[in-house]
C-alpha cells in the first residue's frame, strides 16, 4: 500500500505509513515509540554520534541509529529487541563512566534527559570503579552561560547549534579521546546573541544559565506558555516562576515562527517583570508636585473628568501592548472620547505601514507573506533594519532560507548588515538613496537572481531613510512579479495595534479612516503648542523612544493633562499628572500579533504587583465613567467584541489559540503505565500547569514522568501554532489618506548639509524593559558613530576618536568607528550606555566634527 | 594588513609568512581544508601552535578561532605548549615493551634529566612515550622528530642524543636526516604549495603533498580512479 508519497513500515509490530526520506526516530516518535537519544535534535541535522538511538532493523546485520536512518518501504523495526536494549544499557553505562552524577546540585536535575533515559534505559548499576575524569567545575564562558565540562556527554548539540543555526561557531569540542571537552577559544567568551539555546538543548547540566543557576528545582516551578514581549517576531516561550517570581523563560517550539529557538534578549530579559521599580498603584500629582498613591476609583474619575465635555485629546500607544489593549484603546479614543488623534508609532514614528497596502504589496497594512515563506522563496529582498540586532530570530530564519533552502538574498542597505555575510547580492545604496537602489535592482547584477516566488522584507529603520519612497519602490518591484511582503514593525505589539486601528488613518481591520487624525508627531506638536487638553499615553515612553526627544519634552510641558499607563516610572511617566500601573506580559491573558500577523496567546503566570491592571481594563473603566458600558469582564468578552466588529478577525478562534491537549494523544510506549490522572500526554494546558506527575509530582518516580525532555515538550507547542488573521479584500485606502505628519523627515530649515543619519536598535540597549534585566543590562555597548573611512579622513577622524555630532542644536560626543557604510551616511545606535540617540534623531541629517 | 592584532599581540602570519599562507590556501578547492597545514606553518615559525597563530589562521580562513582550536587540538603532532627542538618518542607498546623499551626510556630519562612528557631546561629535547609506531619489526623503536630508529639499546639511544647535542648530523633508519621540530613543521606545511618566488612545487617530503589537478574548482570532489568508480558514486 505504498506509493511515491508514502512508505509503509512496521515499528514494534505496528504498521505505519510515512513520507519517504523522513527519519526513523521522528516517525517512531509520532507513533508514540520514543527512541532514546542525546545527539539528535529535531531542529538540527542528524550526526549520529552518541549511538544512544540504536534500533534493530530486520535484515540488517548491525543495529542502526534511528536518528540518521530514513524510513524505507517494508522496513521492520524493533526498538525493544534484546540487542537494542543491550546497546542502550551499554551506552548509558559508558556515558556514566565519567559523568559526575552530581544531580543534587545540578540545575538540570529533574528535567534531565540523561537522568530520565538512565532511569528508563540504563543498566541500573555500573561496573566501573576507577576514578572519574575531573575538570575545574564551573567555567563562566560568557555573561550568560556557565559550563561544567564534567557533565558533558559530547553530543555536539551546542556545537552544531552555534555553527549550523546561529553561525557563531564560538563553542567547540577540543582535544581528543577521553580528554575531549567543550570549550571556547581560550578566554574568549561565548559571545552569541543566541547562546541561551544551547542551555536549553544541552541534554545534561553541562551548560547552565547564569541568571537561573541554583535558583529553582524544576519541580518547584510553575509554568505558563506565553509569547516574548520584545520584538515583533513573537517567539513563543514558557514563563516559569518560583515563589511568584519569574525565574526562567525558555523557547517553546513553533515551526511556523521560531522553530526551537529564541534570542538571548527574549530568554534573559525577563527581570523587568519582577523589578522593584514596577508601579503598583495609581499615582496622582499632588499640590506640592509630589506623587500620591490614590485608589483606582479616584484616579479614573479624575481622568474621566478631564476627558469629558469635548476635551481635545491625543492618544499614543507604545509597541508592547496586546491586541486586546489595542482594540480597547482604539475604541475608547474613537467611539467614546471621539478623537481620531491616535497613533501607535513611537520609536517608528511616521513609518508608512499603510503604504504597504496602498502600494499593492499586501492587502493589509501588514505582511502578506509568512515567516515560513522565506524558506520556500527563490528570492528574498531585505530592506530593513539589521535583523540580527532588531529581530534576532528572523535573522536565523533568513540565514536558514539562504543556507539550507538556497533562497537568493538581496540586501539593499547603505551600511553593512549581519546578513551581508551570506547574502547573494549586497547592494550598497548611497546615503538616502535606497529607493533608487530598489528601482535599479532589475538592471543590476542582482537581476539574474530575481525570480518567483519572491518575498520582499521591509521594516522601517531610520530617520534618514525616505521610507515612503522605499515602500513605493518596493511596490513597483513587487507588482511586476506578484511578490509577497513581510512587513517588520519593531515591537511585540506593533502589528496588533495596526490591526486594531490604533493609527491616525486606519481603522480596525485595515479600513481607511474617513477623516484621518494626527499622527504621533502631530499629536506631540499640538500638545507642545498648548492645543491639547489631555494626552493619554499607553505604554508610550515618548521622551525615551520618540525620535525627537526635545519635541516630546515640550509636549509634556505644554499644559495638557498627561495620563500615563505604564509598567515603570519612566521619564515620561514621572512628568505626567496621573500614572496608572499596568500589568506585564507574564501577568496577563492576552495575545500578541507578530510581524506575519500571527496571533499567539499569552497565559498569565503571576499576579500583577499591587493593583496594576491590564490596559484594556483601564479603558473599560474609563469608558464606563464616560457613559459607555462595554460589558467586558474577560479576555473572551474582548474577543467577542473584536470578532463582531473587526472584519479581518471574525474567524479568529480563541479557543484554538489556547489549544488544550494534543490530538491524538501520543501514548508513549516507554514500558511505563500511563498516569491515570491525565489523558493528554505531555501538554501544557492553558493556565500553565504541566500535567500532574510532571511538574507537580515527585520527579524521581519516573514511571509517571517519562518523558520529560524538551524535545518532547515540542508536542505541546505544535498544538499552539497561533492563527494568522484574515486580510481585508478590495477596499484600499487612497494615498491621500495615508499621512498627516507635519513633515516628519523634512530637514528643519537646514540645508542638505551634513551626513544622512541612520539610527538603529542593537539587541541589548538601555531600553526600559531590558535595563531592568540583571543579566543583560551591562552588555549594552558604549555609544558610537559609524562612519565611512574616506569621510573620516576628510574630517581628520580615525577609529576610536571622539567626534562631536550635532543636529538641531543638540550635540553629543561619540566614539568613531570606521565601517562599511555609504559615504555621506553615519549610523548611531539607540539607547547605548548613557546616550539617548533620539536627542539627535529629530533631523534626518547631522554634522560631524573632530573634538578639539 | 596590520601586524598587530586587535588584542595587541603581534601577528604571526604577516609579511612573507602571510604570502606563504596564501599560497598554501590556494592549493585547496575549499580553503577550510588548509587549516592543518596553516597550523603546521605556525608551528614551523613559532615552535608551537600559539594562540595568536590560531587567531591568524582563523582570520585567513574565515573561521572562528574556536573552530581552529577544535581542529588543531585533535592532533598530537600540533603542539599547544612550547616543545623541545628534538622530540624523542619512544614506543612502549607490546612488542617494544617485550624487547626492553622501558630500559631505553629510563636511560634517556636519566641522560636528559627529565621525566617522559617534559622538556629539558635548555629547550633542546623533549621525551615522550608513544604507542605502537608501526615499526614493531625494529622493536624497541623510537622516533626523533618523526624519523625512525630501530633495535635500540639504552646505550645506542643515549648515543643518538649525545651526537645531536654535539651538532652532528644524525640520520634515521630510512636515511633521512633528523631536522628540528620547526623545520619539520614548516616542510609539512608547505608540502605541495607553490611558494612565492619559486617556480614549482616544494617537494613533499614528509606528508601528502599531492597537488590538485589544474582544472579543479572550489567544491569539486577529487576524481575517482576508473576502478573506483562503481561504489558510492
Ligand atoms: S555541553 Fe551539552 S550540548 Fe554541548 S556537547 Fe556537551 S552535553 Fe552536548
Ligand atoms: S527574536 Fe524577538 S520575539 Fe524572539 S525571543 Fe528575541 S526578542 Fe523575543
Ligand atoms: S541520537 Fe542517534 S546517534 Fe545520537
Ligand atoms: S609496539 Fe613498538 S612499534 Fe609497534
Amino acid at each position: 500500500m505504498s506509493d511515491n508519497d508514502s512508505v509503509t513500515l512496521t515499528i514494534n509490530g505496528r504498521e505505519v505509513a510515512a513520507e519517504p526520506g523522513r527519519l526513523l526516530i521522528d516517525v517512531a516518535e509520532e507513533l508514540g515509540v520514543f527512541v532514546p537519544r542525546f545527539c539528535y535534535h529535531p531542529g538540527m541535522k542528524p550526526v549520529a554520534v552518541c549511538r544512544m538511538c540504536l534500533v534493530q532493523i530486520e535484515g540488517q546485520r548491525k543495529l542502526q541509529p534511528a536518528c540518521s536512518t530514513p524510513v524505507a518501504d517494508g522496513m521492520v523495526v524493533n526498538t525493544q529487541e534484546a540487542g537494542a536494549v543491550d546497546a542502550q544499557e551499554g551506552m548509558l553505562e559508558f556515558l556514566l563512566i565519567n559523568h559526575p552524577l552530581d544531580c543534587p546540585i545540578c540545575d538540570r536535575g529533574g528535567e534531565c534527559p540523561l537522568q530520565d533515559q538512565t532511569y528508563k534505559h540504563g543498566p541500573g548499576s555500573s561496573r566501573y570503579v576507577e576514578p572519574k575524569r575531573t575538570y575545574e567545575k564551573a567555567l563562566e564562558i560568557s555573561d550568560l552561560v556557565v559550563l561544567d565540562r564534567e557533565r558533558c556527554v559530547l553530543c555536539w548539540r551546542c556545537v552544531r547549534f552555534s555553527d549550523e543555526i546561529a553561525g557563531d561557531a564560538f563553542i567547540q569540542l577540543v582535544d581528543r579521546g577521553p580528554g575531549t571537552q567543550i570549550l571556547t577559544f581560550n578566554d574568549e567568551p561565548f559571545d552569541s546573541y543566541f547562546s541561551g539555546n544551547t542551555i536549553q538543548i544541552c541534554p545534561v547540566g553541562a551548560l547552565t544559565s547564569k541568571p537561573y543557576r541554583f535558583v529553582a528545582r524544576p519541580w518547584d516551578l510553575k509554568s505558563a506558555p506565553s509569547v516574548c514581549s520584545y520584538c515583533s517576531v513573537g517567539c513563543p516561550i514558557t514563563n516559569e516562576s518560583r515563589d511568584e517570581k519569574l525565574v526562567r523563560c525558555q523557547a517553546l517550539p513553533n515551526e511556523n515562527v521560531n522553530d526551537f529557538w529564541i534570542c538571548d534578549k527574549g530568554r534573559f530579559g525577563y527581570h523587568y517583570v519582577d523589578s522593584d521599580e514596577r508601579l503598583t498603584a495609581p499615582l496622582e500629582r499632588g499640590a506640592n508636585d509630589e506623587f500620591q498613591d490614590v485608589s483606582w476609583d479616584h484616579a479614573l474619575e479624575r481622568v474621566a473628568a478631564k476627558l469629558r465635555d469635548g476635551a481635545r485629546v491625543g492618544v499614543i500607544a507604545g509597541g508592547h501592548l496586546t491586541t486586546e489593549d489595542a482594540w480597547a484603546i482604539g475604541k475608547l479614543a474613537k467611539n467614546v472620547i471621539g478623537t481620531r488623534d491616535v497613533d501607535s508609532r513611537v520609536a517608528d514614528a511616521g513609518a508608512p505601514y499603510a503604504d504597504v497596502m496602498i502600494s499593492g504589496l499586501s492587502p493589509a497594512a501588514g505582511s502578506s507573506a509568512t515567516i515560513n515563506d522565506l524558506a520556500t522563496a527563490r528570492t528574498i529582498v531585505w530592506m530593513g533594519p539589521d535583523p540580527k540586532e532588531a529581530l534576532p530570530v528572523l535573522y536565523l530564519k533568513l540565514r536558514g532560507a539562504v543556507l539550507d533552502h538556497n533562497a537568493k538574498l538581496i540586501v539593499v542597505s547603505p551600511r553593512r548588515l549581519s546578513l551581508d555575510g551570506f547574502a547573494t547580492h549586497v547592494v550598497r545604496s548611497e546615503a538616502g538613496g535606497e529607493a533608487r537602489a530598489v528601482d535599479e535592482l532589475m538592471s543590476s547584477p542582482a537581476a539574474d537572481d530575481i525570480g518567483d516566488p519572491m518575498v520582499i522584507c521591509w521594516g522601517p529603520s531610520s530617520p534618514g531613510r525616505d521610507d515612503a519612497g522605499v515602500v513605493a519602490a518596493l511596490g513597483r518591484l513587487g507588482a511586476a512579479r506578484d511578490a509577497k511582503v513581510l512587513m517588520c514593525p519593531p515591537h511585540s505589539g506593533s502589528q496588533g495595534l495596526l490591526d486594531m486601528g490604533v493609527h491616525p488613518s486606519l481603522d480596525a481591520g485595515h479600513e481607511t479612516a474617513a477623516e484621518p487624525g494626527r499622527d504621533t508627531r502631530a499629536i506631540l506638536q499640538a500638545a507642545a503648542d498648548g492645543r491639547l487638553d489631555v494626552l493619554l499615553l499607553f505604554g508610550a515612553d515618548v521622551i525615551a523612544d520618540f525620535p525627537d526627544a526635545d519635541l516630546a519634552g515640550r509636549a509634556l510641558g505644554g499644559g495638557a493633562h498627561v495620563v500615563t499607563v505604564e509598567l515603570f516610572p519612566t521619564e515620561t511617566a514621572t512628568r505626567s499628572d496621573v500614572l496608572l500601573p499596568s500589568a506585564a506580559f507574564a501577568e496577563r491573558e492576552g495575545t500578541f500579533t507578530n510581524l506575519e500577523r500571527r496571533i499567539q496567546k499569552l497565559e498569565p503566570l503571576l499576579e500583577a504587583p499591587g493593583v496594576a491592571r491590564e490596559p484594556w481594563r483601564i479603558c473599560v473603566a474609563l469608558a464606563r465613567l464616560l457613559g459607555d458600558d462595554w460589558g467586558w469582564h474577560s479576555f473572551v468578552d474582548v474577543w467577542n467584541d473584536i470578532r463582531s466588529n473587526v472584519r479581518t478577525h471574525t474567524e479568529v478562534d480563541i479557543d484554538a489559540l489556547s489549544a488544550r491537549g494534543p490530538t491524538p494523544a501520543p501514548q508513549y510506549e516507554s514500558g511505563y503505565e500511563k498516569d491515570p490522572s491525565h489523558s493528554g500526554g505531555v501538554v501544557a494546558g492553558p493556565g500553565g500547569q504541566y500535567p500532574k506527575g510532571y511538574r507537580s509530582g515527585t520527579p524521581f518516580q519516573t514511571g509517571q514522568n517519562w518523558p520529560l525532555s524538551w524535545e518532547l515538550r515540542g508536542f505541546e507547542a505544535r498544538q499552539r501554532p497561533g492563527i494568522v488573521a484574515g486580510t481585508p479584500n478590495g477596499a484600499r485606502p487612497s494615498p491621500s489618506g495615508s499621512t498627516t505628519s507635519t513633515g516628519s523627515a523634512a530637514p528643519d530649515g537646514e540645508s542638505a548639509d551634513g551626513f544622512v543619519l541612520y539610527a538603529g536598535r542593537m539587541i541589548y540597549d538601555e531600553g526600559t524593559m531590558i535595563s531592568k534585566s540583571t543579566a543583560l543590562r551591562h552588555i549594552a555597548r558604549r555609544p558610537f558613530v559609524e562612519l565611512n573611512e574616506e569621510d573620516a579622513k576628510e574630517l581628520e577622524l580615525s577609529e576610536g576618536d571622539e567626534a562631536v555630532v550635532r543636529a538641531n542644536g543638540t550635540e553629543a560626543r561619540l566614539e568613531v568607528r570606521l565601517a562599511d557604510i555609504a559615504r555621506g551616511a553615519v549610523f548611531i545606535p539607540y539607547d547605548q550606555k548613557g546616550f539617548r540617540a533620539n536627542t539627535l534623531t529629530s533631523a534626518p541629517r547631522v554634522t560631524l566634527a573632530r573634538d578639539l | 594588513m596590520a601586524d598587530i592584532s586587535s588584542n595587541g599581540t603581534t601577528k604571526v602570519l604577516v609579511g612573507g609568512h602571510y604570502q606563504v599562507a596564501k599560497s598554501i590556501v590556494s592549493k585547496y578547492p575549499n580553503s577550510r581544508s588548509a587549516v592543518l597545514p596553516l597550523l603546521f606553518l605556525v608551528q614551523g615559525i613559532e615552535g608551537h601552535v600559539t594562540d595568536q597563530g590560531m587567531r591568524d589562521v582563523a582570520g585567513i580562513l574565515g573561521l572562528t578561532p574556536a573552530e581552529v582550536l577544535a581542529s588543531g587540538s585533535f592532533y598530537t603532532m600540533l603542539k599547544k605548549k612550547p616543545t623541545g627542538e628534538y622530540l624523542i618518542s619512544v614506543c612502549r607498546n607490546v612488542s617494544c615493551a617485550h624487547r626492553g623499551a622501558h630500559k631505553v626510556i629510563n636511560a634517556l630519562s636519566e641522560r636528559l634529566d627529565i621525566d617522559p612528557g617534559a622538556v629539558t631546561a635548555d629547550g633542546r629535547f623533549e621525551l615522550e612515550t608513544a604507542e605502537c609506531l608501526a615499526t614493531c619489526d625494529g622493536a624497541p623503536s623510537m622516533q626523533i622528530n618523526y624519523e625512525d630508529f630501530y633495535n635500540l639499546t639504552p646505550e645506542s639511544a643515549v648515543d643518538l642524543v649525545d651526537r645531536i647535542e654535539r651538532g652532528e648530523t644524525v640520520a634515521g633508519e630510512r636515511g633521512e636526516t633528523v631536522r628540528t621540530q620547526r623545520e619539520v613543521s614548516y616542510e609539512t606545511a608547505v608540502a605541495g604549495a607553490r611558494l612565492p618566488g619559486t617556480a614549482g612545487d616544494i617537494e613533499a617530503r614528509t606528508v601528502g603533498g599531492e597537488s590538485p589537478p589544474e582544472d579543479m574548482k572550489a567544491g569539486d570532489r577529487p576524481k575517482l580512479r576508473d576502478d573506483e568508480g562503481t561504489h558510492g558514486g
